[in-house]
């Protein structure tokens, strides 16, 4: 790990150690819920927010590598804000963009965290980039619906994917601007809302990106956010195991702590070597992340995503079991963690469908060597 | 090798069919009122009216002689009637315990008083009654309990703790275990053995002393509980069978709750919207949803349902004859919570189902709570490993 990854680790942890606190999820699960935005403020305050943002917005080049490390101390901790939506996401699409007044002004409103930007572009369950939105870009107002939208609040900007004269665009929207209407929905520890745009205008006079540069910024962007993601459920799977390790070398029944069990033994033992697989996947997608080929960091995206939504799924099943009904309670931490792992194992693709693209990804990979 | 397991196949004979199709209209009916969120709690639903029409229909103590309040009817119609039940995931939950455990107990060991006053009343749906087994130190090793029950003048006094008691805080009774005589000894290797000195008591809940807790859980909703037992009087005549005799009885207890279609039922309700949305994805189609591997998955969740219901039968039928197939019982146990694991997983691989709550929508609702609580399957009622140890006993390990 480098200087700037040890200080942002080690600042991290400190961050979540004092400032969040699990506890404050309880008491109102699976009900959709504000973002705290005094939290929010501080991790501006802590330059998280934004990171990844170009020179030209006054990023100042840190990359994916630190906001992965950022990403697993957030999943060490079920940390719940959505930063990687949020933060991540806009950030990446930003930098895409040409430096103009609106996107200037909309940078510094990500940095400092006095208004919530995030992108809005699945419109049906299990949907890729790869699919031009239906929703519509008439040249000055939008019409369609999004779903599984993070960070929805009154003074949030939407950075939406339509379709304009058969091409993709993103184009910014207030979410108080007039058509803008949206519904709420739990989703793990967090919320995500469905927006509905009728006759929308856009912030500003026109796009922020169009064509083969939008389709270049927003399958960037995604595939950063499926690693980060990939980062973030492999640091919920390892500290889980840890958490259950914990446990059943204090959890007593038939006069012995149950970690003496072989069973119970071998499957932390499986477990361990599981979370290890995963974090070697999210690794090796970042390192080819760096190395800006398109088509091979979707397919080593798509292998991290798959992999450690997986592990972290399997591990959150296992550490229930090995808690017995304790795990099962809202006051053992361990459901709060299960809940986040459901909810990563879904967002931005699910396994399934990652092997899916994978595969697709490979084939053509294939050919290319093939015939190229 | 000669293995100790055997399922003698068992069929349900067509003259039920009439009981079937009766239990089903009833439950298409009053479904109308259940949302998908509700369906997908299953026997974890209390509803005190629901069981009490139930109980009106004489589908509660099905087997029970007439003079409690029973219908002497055959062990082969309460299947029907419970499958039926649980194959829509009705609210059963206020008269499960009643019908499937304490009630066939009671009938067995309980005196002629107790038979008295309290059968009818579970049978009408009007009496619910809880399982008091669990301690915060004694789960799978049950035997561990440390709540006294101590004589006094006329009764016993209760002192102790229980938890995990689902619905506890909506029940009239619970059936709790407690040491009346000795003490759980801290080491296995030496002392004295802790099966004895058990005693089972039929508890009034709104006994002085009692207090119970809810224990909210990861849905968010508290289904089980926590109780405190300070200086609870129970009076001689609820002592359950013999004093010292509640380990046996208390494990006789829970082979009745091994074996049911209410261990590979409990995410059923699922599949059938399941294979009607994707039908309609099929009249629509959508990619991916309608692909062979879907038809596959759903096929062999089929099949999957088909095998451990003939392997649940089975068992009744050997329960009827007056055995008691412990092993098969296990093994069935943990066949089918493991089945009933997978199905909100496959729903989720081949709906792209996202734990997203949308009330809106039956199958989002019903696939959210299911999620949330399948990992509770392969605990309650005995964990998957505890079944586990049960079966290698069975195949001579020892
Ligand atoms: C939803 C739900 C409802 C319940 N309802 C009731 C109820 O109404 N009444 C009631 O009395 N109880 C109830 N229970 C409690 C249930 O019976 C216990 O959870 C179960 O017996 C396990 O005990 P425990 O939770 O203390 O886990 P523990 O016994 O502490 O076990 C923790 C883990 O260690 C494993 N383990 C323990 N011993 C061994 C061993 N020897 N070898 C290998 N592995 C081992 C277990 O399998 C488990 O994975 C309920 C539980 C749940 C989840």
């Amino acid at each position: 790990m480098d200087d700037i990854s040890t200080m942002l680790r080690d600042s991290a942890a400190d961050f979540l150690a004092s400032r969040h606190d699990l506890a404050r999820l309880k008491g109102a699960i699976g009900e959709p819920r504000a973002l705290d935005r005094k939290l929010w403020r501080e991790m501006a305050e802590l330059g998280w927010l934004g990171l990844g943002l170009s020179q030209q917005f006054g990023g100042d080049e840190i990359g994916l590598r630190e906001v992965t490390v950022l990403c697993e101390q957030f999943g060490r901790t079920a940390f719940a804000l959505p930063y990687i939506e949020a933060s991540l996401i806009p950030a990446l699409i930003l930098s895409a963009t040409t430096l103009a007044d609106l996107t200037q002004s909309l940078a510094e409103k990500l940095q400092s965290g006095t208004a919530l930007l995030t992108l809005a572009w699945q419109e049906q369950v299990g949907e890729f980039e790869n699919k031009l939105p239906t929703t519509h870009f008439d040249g000055a107002a939008i019409n369609g619906k999004k779903l599984f939208v993070a960070a929805v609040e009154a003074d949030s900007v939407l950075l939406v994917t339509a379709r304009a004269h058969d091409e993709l665009t993103i184009v910014a929207v207030a979410a108080n601007a007039p058509g803008v209407s949206w519904r709420d929905f739990a989703a793990g520890q967090g919320t995500v809302s469905t927006v509905s745009f009728e006759n929308s205008p856009i912030l500003g006079s026109a796009p922020l990106l169009t064509g083969v540069a939008a389709q270049h910024a927003l399958q960037r962007a995604l595939d950063a956010g499926r690693i980060a993601l990939s980062a973030q459920l492999s640091g919920l799977a390892s500290a889980m195991l840890e958490r259950t390790i914990k446990f059943v070398n204090e959890r007593v029944q038939f006069a012995r702590p149950i970690g003496s069990f072989q069973t119970i033994r071998h499957r932390c033992v499986d477990l361990y070597i599981a979370t290890q697989l995963a974090g070697a996947t999210w690794r090796d997608a970042l390192a080819v992340f760096e190395k800006n080929n398109a088509q091979e960091i979707a397919i080593a995206a798509s292998a991290a995503k798959a992999r450690c939504a997986d592990t972290a799924q399997r591990v959150a099943r296992e550490a229930i079991q090995m808690h017995g009904a304790m795990g099962f309670t809202e006051e053992a931490d361990i459901g709060l963690f299960a809940r986040a792992s459901l909810q990563g194992y879904a967002a931005l693709g699910s396994p399934l469908q990652h092997r899916r693209r994978f595969l697709q990804g490979q084939t053509v990979a294939m050919q290319e060597l093939a015939y190229g | 090798m000669s293995l100790p397991f055997r399922y003698p196949p068992f069929s349900i004979p067509t003259e039920f069919d009439a009981l079937r199709r009766e239990v089903r209209e009833f439950l298409n009916e009053a479904a109308k009122n259940w949302s998908g969120w509700d369906l997908g709690h299953s026997w974890m639903a209390f509803n005190r009216e629901f069981s009490r029409e139930v109980g009106r229909r004489g589908w509660i103590g099905i087997t029970w002689p007439k003079q409690y309040g029973g219908h002497e009817r055959t062990a082969l119609e309460r299947y029907v009637v419970v499958e039926e039940m649980l194959a829509i995931g009705a609210p059963v939950g206020a008269h499960w315990v009643g019908d499937r455990q304490s009630g066939p107990l009671l009938l067995r060991i309980g005196s002629e008083a107790q038979k008295q006053r309290f059968l009818p009343g579970i049978a009408a749906g009007e009496l619910a009654f809880c399982i008091g087994l669990s301690e915060p130190g004694a789960g799978s090793d049950l035997a561990s309990i440390r709540s006294r029950a101590e004589r006094v003048a006329g009764g016993w006094q209760l002192n102790g703790r229980k938890v995990w008691t689902t619905y506890a805080q909506h029940s009239d009774f619970m059936i709790g275990l407690f040491r009346s005589h000795g003490s759980p000894p801290l080491d296995v290797n030496k002392g004295t053995d802790k099966h004895k000195g058990l005693s089972q008591f039929l508890i009034d809940l709104k006994t002085p002393g009692i207090e119970v807790r809810p224990i909210r859980d990861l849905t968010g909703e508290a289904h089980f509980n926590e109780i405190t037992f300070d200086d609870v009087f129970v009076p001689d005549d609820l002592l359950l069978g013999q004093e010292g005799e509640g380990w046996a009885q208390a494990n006789a207890e829970l082979a009745f709750e091994r074996s049911g279609p209410d261990r590979y039922l409990s995410s059923f309700p699922l599949l059938a919207p399941t294979i009607d949305a994707v039908r309609a994805d099929e009249r629509s189609d959508l990619p991916a949803t309608n692909d062979r591997l879907t038809a596959r998955r759903i096929g062999e969740a089929v099949a999957d349902i088909v095998t451990l219901r003939e392997m649940s039968l089975s068992i009744l039928g050997r329960l009827a004859d007056g055995e008691t197939p412990a092993q098969e019982a296990a093994l069935t146990k943990d066949l089918g919570t493991t089945f009933e694991q997978r199905l909100p997983e496959m729903v989720r691989e081949i709906r792209e189902q996202l734990p997203v709550r949308d009330d809106s929508q039956a199958l989002s609702a019903m696939h959210v709570f299911l999620t949330e609580t399948t990992p509770t399957f392969s605990l309650r009622g005995g964990t998957r490993e505890i079944m586990r140890g049960i079966i290698a006993r069975g195949l001579g390990l020892r």
